[in-house]
């Protein structure tokens, strides 16, 4: 009596949790999927209300953006800021992280602490300044000028994800590399970083995906020559209306690589994106 | 530690510092010509006194609650089932997780497309539910910024999902063992049990929702531009506005500069717990 009153008890309680898992997941992925679709329309369906179940998918729209509106160049200069700034931000990073965690250094603690509230400042503090210099120094609209302002908006993550690895790695194995005849440098390059692979994996993935999802420095300090995906594709909003198709298109190739690099390193997604606080 | 170390005092503390010395002038891109004059604190003083900065935060904060509060909420509901005994676990995580990598610009977009009153299909769906928002949800002052709280929400629930879920499969099996072992109800477990354990994680989450929620700009900046009249027109687009839309460059430093102060309380919380797991 009581157990089959249990038993029932426990299928409900599954059969609410599919219902709700269910219904979550139509919401979280909805959207993405009703963007994707509608970068295959034509212009007539995707004004159609309600709107059509079945339609004939085109690829006009992906050649409209980026062969004849030439998206393509902004699709490469997304890709070269990426590719700067990721390798600036993990390559400075992961040897800064390396250093405190392995030297006590005169106010390190400060030095942390405000490498870390440079990360979640709001970023209008820092795009001001960099404004002003920028155009001061010619850097405005430069592919430089933007790498330099990503990398420095991703390094504090890195230090601190980074941080977490070295932490976790016993000292012992270097001490005994280094009685053994191996130099500092040596060592950290032939035994120390081949062990933290996964964490300079790790955070070489979330500085690409934040480089390359990034929006208000790539407004703010580029216009015509340097101008990223996300920053280029507000302009198909304009006060005579909007071209949702093309839009669309290049919001689907912003979107497809991300999801794919999220999912290859979706066991390291928590201990980056909490700069190493939860593992 | 000393290239990386340059780097950021280049790039992080000179800025830094150049905009405390903005704050402190009167200058205007507008007017390039006329020279920066030393003011003192003569911007500070008109911020203190400054009706739409007040505003601006009023709706920050009002937003922060109600996006970051829905956020926990739910995300704690979804990191219990996906944690717990169901088939095709690591399925559901990962198709729950797709809002959260999605570009915040996108973001912004695909609402503005759905919530058109005119074409868009959520707009659509809720006329046909008999739900007639005015002339929209986001041109409506009255839904406004429920809106973009909502908008939020999809955003960003996934991540509150995905760390809590960590923190869950994370924490030791021997008090649940123990509360199975004094009849515990699912209810009784999740309360006395789960919540005190969790804790920690959930201040994690917290601190960093909160201060990204406050720093919002790119999503609400695409959908709303801060209006209807000003009604989303949250801090970060309130000082992004009068510096480099409207080129008082002086007085937007100093708004900026008190924005950060502000996440710079929630920052020292953080800290604190990140150096407490060293």
């Amino acid at each position: 009596m009581l157990t089959s009153s249990r038993k029932s008890r426990a299928q409900i309680e599954n059969a609410v949790s599919y219902l709700i898992l269910t219904v979550a997941t139509i919401a979280a992925l909805f959207p993405v999927v009703w963007m994707i679709l509608m970068s295959l329309k034509t212009r007539v369906d995707i004004f159609t209300m309600p709107p059509p179940l079945f339609f004939s998918p085109t690829l006009n729209n992906y050649f409209a953006a980026f062969i004849e509106k030439n998206f393509i160049k902004y699709l490469i200069n997304s890709l070269v800021v990426v590719a700067g700034s990721t390798i600036i931000a993990v390559s400075l990073g992961s040897l800064a992280a390396y250093s405190f965690s392995r030297f006590k250094m005169w106010a390190d603690k400060h030095i942390l602490f405000d490498i870390l509230t440079f990360r979640m400042a709001p970023l209008i503090v820092f795009i001001i300044p960099f404004y002003m210099i920028w155009t001061n120094l010619g850097m405005y609209d430069t592919h430089i000028g933007l790498i330099i302002a990503h990398a420095a908006f991703n390094m504090p993550l890195v230090v601190w994800l980074m941080l977490s690895f070295f932490d976790g790695l016993p000292r012992d194995l270097e001490e005994a590399a280094m009685v053994d005849g191996c130099s500092r440098l040596a060592t950290l390059f032939r035994i120390v970083l081949p062990l933290v692979a996964p964490g300079l994996a790790a955070s070489a993935v979330i500085c690409i995906i934040f480089s390359w999802n990034e929006f208000f420095f790539a407004m703010v300090l580029t216009s015509v020559y340097a101008k990223t995906l996300p920053a280029a594709i507000t302009g198909f909003v304009t006060t005579r209306g909007t071209l949702w198709g093309e839009m669309a298109a290049v919001a689907t190739v912003i979107i497809l690589p991300v999801l794919a690099f999220a999912i290859i390193v979706q066991k390291y997604l928590v201990r980056g994106l909490t700069f190493g606080a939860i593992k | 530690m000393s290239p990386a170390f340059l780097y950021l005092t280049g790039i992080g503390l000179i800025p830094f510092f150049y905009v405390i010395a903005l704050s402190f002038m009167d200058y205007s891109l507008a007017y390039v010509y006329l020279p920066r004059v030393f003011v003192g604190f003569k911007n500070f003083r008109i911020l203190v006194f400054d009706e739409f900065l007040w505003h601006a935060l009023r709706i920050t904060f009002t937003y922060t609650a109600l996006a970051v509060g829905l956020e926990l909420l739910i995300g704690l509901i979804l990191a219990i089932l996906t944690t717990r005994n169901i088939k095709g676990k690591a399925i559901w995580r990962s198709l729950l997780l797709v809002p959260m990598v999605v570009s915040p610009i996108v973001v912004g977009l695909i609402w503005l497309q759905m919530l058109n009153p005119d074409f868009g299909v959520i707009a659509y769906f809720l006329h046909e539910l008999g739900l007639f928002i005015g002339t929209g949800p986001t041109i409506e002052p009255s839904t406004a910024l429920l809106t973009t709280a909502l908008m939020d929400v999809w955003h960003w629930t996934p991540f509150v999902m995905l760390i809590l879920g960590a923190g869950i499969l994370s924490l030791p099996v021997e008090p649940y063992e123990a509360a199975v072992v004094d009849g515990a109800s699912s209810w009784q477990v999740f309360r006395h049990v789960t919540l005190p354990l969790l804790t920690p994680v959930i201040t994690v989450v917290l601190l960093l929702r909160t201060m990204d929620a406050l720093r919002i700009f790119d999503e609400v900046w695409i959908l709303t531009g801060g209006g209807p009249g000003s009604v989303t027109r949250y801090s970060v687009i309130h000082a992004y506005r009068i510096s480099l839309a409207q080129f008082n460059i002086g007085y937007g430093a100093a708004i900026s500069l008190f924005l950060f102060f502000i996440t710079l309380v929630l920052c020292s919380f953080f800290f604190n717990l990140l150096r407490g797991r060293r």
